[in-house]
């Protein structure tokens, strides 16, 4: 890396950290995961952005150059082809089932029946292979089938490439360009793995009614696979919070008892499991989570930057979250896409003046800059930054970035199909050193658990 | 008054429900009779639903309980009651495949007596011109979850002026992402972004028709 690459990023890093921390940085911080954005403004259609991730570095190039203020962004992370390696049925692409210029989106279903909970408590693996995934991978409907066979090898393939990709694009995104990525690594709230993938949100939110002690159950059985299968792929320095979508926990899905009782209780404990580990996270609060937003204040502080979407009132967070949470957002869609860059200039001021005024504060859309907003309203918002959101003209604060957990920290129990016990009775015992063996058996277990795990949303 | 069924299905208790249903056609009342109780206890679900007693989870599950009970129902209607029931076209905007908003609101319509024609997801602006000639409705309600798919509820409003049918047309836009500034973009008559509240709309709406 350059040097002059090297200190634009760490002065755009420092930045972003320092605000997630709610210390004072010179000026508020631009940061956003794109939601294409990045990529519709280089020129490419959805479908070829899903379709050639050559092009997501191409987007990068230009979205960086013509936008060198931003401090932390995040473009594309579906490849439609693994999604069609294994037929992945959870999303409609566009160019394969949608117009080529609309977003990918969602499939809601019933993937796992309500009478499945104790086997998806008990026994997992069994219930990924024998149940879940023949209706959730299209290529997968019949185990132990050719097609079925071969889905596996080519998922697992194409898994192993987009990782490929996404650590290539950190490299040259962090090289090339001096721009750290805003998130790395995702997980989700347990509630939302059954309400999104698994149950869907019809049969969850009859199953909060029918049997919310199998929720409770399933959402503490799903913890410790959900935390290794998100730090498998977050940053392993940890300078990048870790992506956490939330979607069912919104206003008005459930109950303000509802969520006290069946979504924050293990979402609480899992979001706790990432910053022992030395992580800090960015939650997409999307939707209005206003009447839940006073849950974020038992977390350590500075430790969860919280995007308000554009249903939440963003002066509102501020009283809630301010001096707890760094709070991201403001800058209303329906303003950026529809609005003129005078209208963007005097909201940013506003912004700036009253939420942003002493620190903790990100400017960006409701969870991400809509792919349709106008360029010229994205360029006017960071001008309006540049003119209002400055502190100082330096600023006090060291780069978070550590290779190792903090002391004393272990991982939960990494699952394995196999036990690396089963395998060495087979083996009648090894000849040389066992635990050099039995290291990586158990690595290569734990990380196809972890792939099975990686289609439940 | 509030009888037994009213109140189970305003309280949510399925089993009791569905018992309740059962004795009643077993002693004589007809299907029309409790179809309007459980629309009395659906009511109370929106009433509470709207002081936040009960949120989306609740309505989701009065919507089970009264399909269940339409389930039991079904085989004791006479064939061909075709009441006047004033009709409703609704859909998903192109480019959009979000139903849960949509569904939540034509069930509750129906429950209330509408009659809905749902055109589905994905749909082209021009299918919607095409349902309201077929059926002669003069409401429309398009849901858009996306932003992006904004420019097609726009295309919608261009396509029924084009075919002489927008002075007689209300056009009703829902979903989370809609505001004034996007009814305005788009149009459409009004925008609502609450499901029972979308209920009171279409009442109103018909009302001021009448």
């Amino acid at each position: 890396m350059s040097e002059k690459m090297q200190q634009l990023y760490n002065e755009r890093l420092r930045r972003y950290q320092a605000a997630i921390a709610l210390e004072m940085p010179d000026r508020i911080p631009i940061s956003a995961g794109s939601n294409y954005f990045a990529e519709v403004y280089a020129g490419h259609s959805n479908q070829e952005f899903i379709y050639d991730v050559n092009k997501w570095t191409e987007a990068d190039v230009k979205f960086v150059n013509d936008f060198p203020e931003v401090d932390a962004f995040r473009s594309g992370r579906f490849w439609g082809p693994l999604h069609d390696a294994v037929g992945f049925n959870m999303y409609k692409l566009p160019g394969r089932d949608l117009s080529p210029r609309t977003q990918f989106q969602f499939v809601e279903g019933e993937r796992m029946k309500a009478d499945e909970y104790d086997l998806l408590i008990n026994d997992p693996v069994t219930f990924l292979f024998e149940r879940f995934l023949p209706r959730t991978l299209n290529d997968f409907k019949e185990p132990g089938s050719i097609r079925a066979n071969m889905a596996l090898i080519k998922g697992s393939i194409a898994s192993g490439m987009m990782g490929g990709f996404m650590r290539n694009r950190s490299i040259y995104l962090q090289n090339e360009l001096g721009m750290p990525n805003s998130m790395g690594g995702v997980f989700l709230a347990p509630f939302d793995y059954l309400a999104d993938g698994l149950r869907g949100l019809r049969g969850v939110m009859l199953d909060v009614r029918r049997q919310p002690d199998k929720i409770l159950e399933a959402c503490d059985a799903l913890i410790p696979d959900i935390v290794n299968a998100g730090l498998a792929i977050a940053d392993p320095l940890r300078r990048s919070p870790i992506f956490l979508p939330l979607h069912r926990g919104a206003f008005p899905f459930l109950s303000p008892k509802q969520f006290d009782e069946l979504y924050w209780p293990s979402l609480k404990k899992t979001m706790l499991m990432f910053i022992e580990a030395g992580y800090t996270i960015r939650a997409y609060l999307e939707g209005d989570w206003g009447p839940n937003w006073h849950h974020f204040r038992e977390l350590p502080k500075g430790k969860v930057l919280c995007d308000i979407d554009v249903q939440g009132d963003i002066f509102m967070a501020k009283e809630e979250l301010g001096g707890y949470q760094c709070i991201a957002g403001g800058m209303p869609d329906s303003m950026l896409i529809l609005g003129t860059p005078a209208e963007v200039k005097e909201r940013v001021k506003l912004l700036c003046e009253t939420v942003g005024k002493d620190g903790g504060f990100i400017i960006n859309g409701g969870c991400g800059i809509p792919y349709d907003a106008r360029p010229e309203n994205f360029r006017a918002m960071i001008d309006a930054v540049l003119e209002y959101g400055r502190y100082s003209d330096t600023f006090d604060f060291e780069i978070q970035m550590n290779p190792n957990p903090p002391a004393g920290w272990q991982p939960p129990k990494r699952r394995v199909a196999t036990p690396w016990e089963v395998k060495l009775q087979e083996l009648g015992g090894v000849k040389g050193d066992e635990e050099l063996i039995r290291k990586n058996w158990e690595m290569l277990e734990h990380m196809a658990f972890n792939w099975l795990f990686s289609w439940m949303w | 008054m509030i009888n037994g069924l009213i109140k189970a299905i305003a309280n949510l208790e399925e089993e009791t429900t569905l018992r309740l249903v059962k004795e009643k056609i077993a002693s004589g009342e007809t299907p029309l009779e409790i179809v309007e109780q459980c629309r009395k206890g659906v009511e109370i679900v929106g009433k509470r639903y709207n002081e936040e007693i009960y949120y989306l989870s609740d309505l989701i599950m009065s919507e089970e309980i009264f399909r269940r009970v339409m389930e039991i129902l079904e085989p004791h209607f006479p064939k061909n009651t075709n009441q006047n029931k004033y009709k409703l076209i609704m859909g998903t905007i192109e480019g959009d495949i979000h139903d849960l908003g949509k569904n939540i609101v034509i069930n509750l319509l129906r429950s209330v007596g509408f009659e809905v024609r749902d055109l589905g997801v994905d749909v082209q602006p021009e299918d919607f011109v095409k349902c309201v000639k077929e059926t002669g409705a003069s409401i429309i309600g398009i849901s858009v979850l996306l932003t992006f798919s904004i420019n097609s509820v726009k295309k919608v409003m261009r396509l029924l002026e084009e075919a002489g049918l927008r002075d007689n047309m209300t056009v009703v836009i829902g979903g989370y992402p809609v505001n004034e500034r996007i009814r305005e973009y788009t149009g459409a008559d009004y925008y609502e972004t609450d499901a029972v509240k979308a209920v009171e709309l279409f009442k109103r709406i018909i009302m001021e028709k009448e």
